[in-house]
């Protein structure tokens, strides 16, 4: 079910309205919040199964898995049962990960790397009669979310950093919570569990916030994602099997245009996922659960590691607490720190897809963050407070944030490639002598024209994350007087009604 | 507690303003013309008034049709309802509408459409993107055990779909779901809420219905005219637009490009409206193409047809299914109305295929077996290429035969046809 459907706005209110009476009574009869979670929990099934009830199987495996490790992890007297337990999580967990995901990848480069090997020594290739993979495995929505969000639940209990869960249900609901199970926030259980074990009734500044955090989710998605999608599938093709049925179709495709696609691709990635992720944080508002900020004005990041702590957060911070920090951090020198850093981007790379685009995606921000700490971050003896230049502080500030958000939009280029033969063309086109006619005969719009249809889409957008991100509050409006508030909900409300497009799936649904 | 909302409350008030405006005025005045066309269409019926002898239902083709004005008692008044696009399930449901909003019971239908609505059976049914396909008027605990039994079936691994993906200027869709976003907005905008839940079982009725919910909020319904409302240039009527309207009624004016949609949405509309007043229900959509886009696309079909092979193995033909024209004629008969079915010319090459020239002979079959219903030929049902502007739509002087042929040599028949039976009884 997605956020973007009529069908879902049904289903919440039908859910909506019968968690509040149970709400109603939660704080003082004890059965009321058991009825409460139960019903979350049995929501939350149905949603998941909307699309297809078999793979409610391997989320119940899932969670079964862990519950059963937590609890192994938390009365095992020995560190070698401990252990036991955590291993017997995560190879389930993994493996689960990587069959549904990964197994099609793997197979079919293994098979390539076979084949390439056997005719360099002068032999033929496997046939298809003469080699069995398993192939055609579905993956399942928001696998790659839900468990990442079981396996950090496992190691936070190894590492004693919170108690086991006794109660069934209640770790099923944190596993199964509709509001981000298919596609984040990927939340700790230590901020999650505690909440869900709660009462829960919204409170009217929480229902105030979340408001404005559902219309702007929906304003990202509907209104800037979607509508920059028609413009950048003209360049990078609507799909991966358009693509495949007539590859030809990429080489009329200028540089120019390819780069300001990218520029807008960043704007659709980042809307299109941190807008899916406004509903849920606003969704789970209104039933009374705080969710984590997963995207914070990351357009406006002057550097790569602030733009890394502005982008997925959720998904960064499972990284460096599970990955960067096992690698030892930045504890083992300087050096090493920046082979962690390097591995956590590798490993997002590979996060995202099976797919070498992504992991070339990986790499380029690896290199970006690892160039930009090695040698131009300041350390923090440098940081001198100075009264600052404006004149210079407004030029060195949007001069970096060009270049952080140009960056970003090259590496956009890979993750959006179909296959590493269109990724290298693409990079080929954008790093050449451009073309840049102002009558293309590809079809595609020319890059000004391309650029201003984008920038136009954009820019209110820019205004409102430019506001917040200055003020340092994404609320800010809500302290001035009561006719901004109005002003900002009816043109945005305005204009999600006059050019919404409803109903597109989401990209990080893919991941 | 009311101050902490106060400028939501504003905001939606200014919602709720905007919705009253919308309900007081006529609003599509500003929308697309596709959208246009259906609203227009929908008030003329809703408003009771139609009093025809006769009605054409078709296509977009059809709607090259002009209506006609009895001059003596022996003729009958003629207006067209064709619309484009509508799918084959429209017709039926559409005669309903006609029949029980007042207007005047005619006593001939004339079906025009083209043989994908009429020779091919309903077609896959309307195509739920977040509930996997449906079968048609499934009921819900049918649709329940299939997804079930699906579930187990395909489990872990994707189930081998027919190639249903099309790709169309740059991008790609589903085709299923491209036709529900081509025909979706026609059926919610031309039927309320009740007739839709008559016309549909199962989970196609609770499917259809919770498409149709959103659009009782006409701000939304209407979004495309209040998108346009935002500029001043689509408000422009200039006085004059029933004679620039008259104008673009000659060829000549047409071939010149002088007659391309105004770049006022509001005026565009007006002149629709004018030409499909005047002409009883017809317009030419094709009139409004660019001559440069037309010579373009004529060559390229022209070449096209050169290059085409007509399949002689009937294994390969689309198999054929007259259910949409059994139903239509069944719902006439049991509202005492005559049915004709007029065969609508098309590009001579294409109609000279073994597989159309079966159709034919499969549709005269057909009438045989409805004795009581008639089928009516033009003088000749393949027309040059070169009076066509693609391959379906007529170009202005292919309307002009088209019509002269309909009113000298099909309309008389039809009268007649209607004479003699009024007389029988």
């Amino acid at each position: 079910m997605l956020f973007n459907t009529f069908v879902f706005f049904l289903f919440f209110i039908t859910v909506y309205v019968i968690f509040l009476i149970f709400g109603v009574f939660a704080k003082k009869y004890g059965w009321a919040l058991r009825a409460q979670n139960l019903w979350l929990l049995a929501s939350s099934y149905f949603f998941y199964g909307w699309w297809e009830w078999f793979f409610l199987t391997l989320i119940f495996s899932s969670t079964l898995v862990d519950y059963v490790s937590a609890i192994g992890i938390e009365k095992a007297q020995t560190q070698t049962r401990r252990r036991l337990f955590l291993g017997f999580s995560i190879f389930a967990n993994l493996g689960l990960l990587f069959t549904m995901k990964y197994f099609d990848f793997f197979s079919t480069s293994f098979v390539s790397a076979f084949d390439h090997l056997f005719l360099f020594f002068g032999g033929s290739t496997l046939q298809p009669n003469t080699v069995f993979t398993i192939k055609h495995i579905v993956l399942p929505v928001g696998i790659s979310f839900y468990t990442f969000q079981t396996m950090s639940y496992t190691i936070d209990v190894y590492r004693g950093q919170i108690k086991a869960e006794r109660d069934f249900f209640d770790f099923a609901l944190f596993v199964n919570y509709f509001p981000q199970l298919v596609a984040g926030p990927i939340e700790r259980a230590i901020d999650l569990l505690p909440q869900l074990k709660k009462p829960k009734f919204p409170t009217w500044d929480g229902v105030q916030l979340a408001l404005w955090d559902i219309l702007l989710g929906y304003f990202m998605k509907v209104y800037v994602a979607d509508n920059l999608a028609n413009y950048i599938d003209q360049v990078f093709l609507g799909g991966k099997s358009l693509y495949l049925a007539n590859p030809a179709l990429i080489s009329s495709v200028d540089g120019s245009q390819i780069f300001v696609a990218s520029l807008g691709l960043v704007m659709q990635i980042y809307c299109d996922f941190a807008g899916y992720s406004f509903i849920a944080l606003g969704t789970s508002r209104l039933l009374g659960v705080n969710l984590t900020v997963n995207f914070e004005m990351p357009e406006f990041s002057r550097n790569p590691v602030e733009f890394w702590t502005r982008w997925h957060v959720t998904l960064n911070r499972w990284f460096r607490d599970y990955i960067y920090f096992s690698l030892g951090g930045s504890k083992f020198g300087k050096l090493k720190q920046l082979r962690n850093l390097f591995i956590i981007f590798v490993v997002s790379g590979f996060w995202h897809g099976a797919n070498w685009t992504f992991v070339f995606w990986g790499v380029i921000q690896g290199f970006y963050t690892v160039f930009y700490v090695a040698f131009l971050a300041p350390s923090t003896k440098e940081v001198v407070e100075r009264p600052p230049n404006l004149v210079i502080s407004f030029f060195t500030g949007f001069s970096s944030r060009l270049t952080v958000f140009t960056l970003a939009s090259l590496s956009a280029i890979a993750f959006r490639s179909y296959d590493a033969s269109m990724m290298g063309l693409y990079y080929q086109k954008v790093f050449s002598f451009w073309t840049w006619s102002i009558n293309p005969g590809n079809g595609i719009k020319a890059a000004l024209p391309l650029f201003e249809e984008m920038f136009r889409l954009t820019i209110p957008l820019l205004i409102l994350d430019g506001f917040a991100y200055f003020k340092k509050d994404r609320y800010w409006f809500f302290k001035h007087h009561y006719t901004i508030q109005a002003f900002i909900f009816i043109f945005i409300g305005f204009l999600i009604l006059v050019k919404g497009i409803f109903g597109k799936e989401v990209i990080y649904f893919a991941f | 507690m009311l101050s902490k909302f106060k400028g939501i409350l504003i905001a939606l008030s200014f919602f709720i303003i905007l919705e009253i405006i919308v309900r007081l005025t006529d609003v599509y005045y500003l929308e697309q013309p596709e959208t246009f066309f259906v609203n227009l269409k929908r008030a003329y019926v809703e408003s009771g008034k139609a009093d025809a002898d006769i009605i054409i239902i078709g296509d977009s083709r059809s709607m090259a049709l002009e209506g006609y004005v009895a001059k003596n008692n022996s003729e009958y008044t003629v207006y067209n309802h064709s619309l484009p696009a509508m799918g084959p399930k429209y017709y039926r449901f559409f005669l309903d509408k006609y029949l029980k909003s007042g207007n005047k019971k005619p006593k001939m239908i004339l079906f025009t459409a083209s043989p994908k609505l009429y020779a091919t059976g309903y077609g896959a049914p309307l195509y739920d993107p977040s509930a996997k396909y449906v079968t048609e008027n499934e009921s819900l605990s049918e649709y329940l055990t299939r997804r079930w039994n699906e579930g187990w079936e395909k489990n872990l691994f994707h189930t081998p779909e027919s190639n249903k993906i099309i790709s169309y200027s740059g991008k790609q869709d589903n085709i299923d779901q491209l036709l529900w976003e081509f025909f979706g907005h026609r059926y919610l905008h031309q039927f309320t809420i009740s007739e839709l839940w008559n016309q549909y079982e199962g989970v196609e009725r609770i499917f259809i219905i919770a498409k149709a919910i959103p659009l009782l909020y006409e701000s939304y319904k209407y979004h495309g005219a209040l998108r346009n409302g935002l500029s001043f240039q689509n408000w422009k009527l200039s006085k004059d637009y029933k004679t620039k309207s008259i104008f673009c009624e000659t060829c000549e004016n047409v071939e010149a490009g002088l007659c391309l949609p105004s770049p006022s949405q509001r005026e565009d509309n007006f002149i629709i409206e004018d030409q499909i007043t005047r002409h009883l229900g017809k317009y030419n959509i094709s009139n409004r193409v660019k001559p440069e886009i037309v010579l373009f696309a004529r060559t390229k079909y022209k070449e096209e047809a050169e290059k085409e092979y007509h399949n002689p193995d009937p294994k390969s033909w689309e198999p054929i299914d007259f259910r949409v024209m059994e139903d239509l004629i069944r719902y006439a008969e049991q509202n005492d109305i005559k049915f004709g079915f007029v065969y609508m010319p098309w590009i001579d090459s294409k109609e000279s295929a073994p597989e159309v020239q079966n159709r034919i002979k499969e549709l005269k079959l057909f009438f045989l077996r409805h004795p009581n219903q008639k089928m009516y030929f033009f003088p000749n049902s393949g027309y040059p290429i070169e009076q066509f502007v693609d391959n379906i739509h007529y170009d202005c002087r292919g309307e002009t035969r088209v019509n002269d042929e309909f009113r000298n040599f099909v309309l008389p028949q039809v009268f007649d046809f209607l004479r003699k039976t009024e007389k029988s009884n």
